[in-house]
């Protein structure tokens, strides 16, 4: 395990990337159109605009991660990294 | 020059990008085990494996035992720490190929990457994203701006700022 004074370095380090992306993909996403989806493909993507996280949002969904992929790009959410 | 392993992820979002063939300046083969490869079920994307296949650029590995025991493993260290992104097995599967194999792992998911910082015993394995590809690319004698202003408006990608400004994109 990494030295403690090191994990908490990451750990505000990753926090603020993550803060930083997530307004990414909450100003730029087309919420008209997510707006418009059916429930579970709505809460997947706010899930994604939330977290980033393609897995867990393509799970909600019901689709693969490849599946959602184009699906987020409908809905103009982008990949932050 | 060397070979990778590739998730899904990185996949997909290079099967967008017109410049897609410029990986090969930087590496000669790219490895996928099956298990995610299976996750693959766009037409863009299974058009790209499909023509990387068949030229051997792309090479379908198959999975190990010990591959499952540690996929298990890193699921379970990842479920207790939630400051690392939920990771399936599949890209998983990559990773741990990527470890056996002593290359680098290609993905655009943050969980491995973070893996590496976090875990020593995975401090070794190399995790670059589409971002560290581009200016592997650049170091090849190409620009980087236009690159990554390409990769992102045909990807839907943005770059963290401070990404950029380390890479002197931004003023």
């Amino acid at each position: 395990m990494a030295k403690r004074k090191d994990i908490e370095t990451l750990l505000r380090e990753w926090e603020e990337e993550d803060r930083e992306a997530r307004e990414i993909r909450r100003r730029e996403a087309d919420w008209d159109f997510i707006k418009k989806q059916p429930p579970r493909i709505r809460a997947a993507l706010e899930l994604y605009v939330e977290t980033g996280d393609l897995h867990l949002a393509a799970r909600i969904a019901g689709m693969t991660v490849d599946e959602f992929n184009e699906l987020r790009i409908k809905a103009n959410i982008p990949v932050v990294i | 020059m060397s070979s990778a392993s590739v998730d899904t992820c990185f996949l997909i979002n290079w099967a967008r990008f017109s410049e897609r063939d410029k990986l090969k300046l930087v590496f000669d083969r790219l490895f996928m085990p099956v298990e995610t490869f299976n996750e693959v079920k766009s037409d863009v994307a299974l058009s790209l494996a499909s023509r990387w296949l068949a030229k051997r650029y792309l090479v379908l590995a198959p999975t190990l035992s010990r591959d499952e025991t540690e996929v298990t493993e890193i699921l379970r260290i990842v479920a207790e720490r939630p400051q690392i992104p939920s990771v399936d097995p599949p890209e998983l599967y990559a990773f741990v190929l990527a470890k056996r194999l002593g290359i680098p792992m290609l993905t655009d998911n943050k969980a491995p990457k973070r893996i590496t910082q976090l875990l020593p015993q995975y401090s070794s394995v190399l995790v670059f994203d589409s971002f560290d590809v581009l200016e592997m690319i650049a170091d090849r004698g190409y620009d980087l701006a236009s690159l990554v202003d390409k990769f992102m408006k045909e990807t839907r990608f943005r770059f963290a700022r401070r990404r950029l400004e380390e890479a002197g994109l931004l003023g």
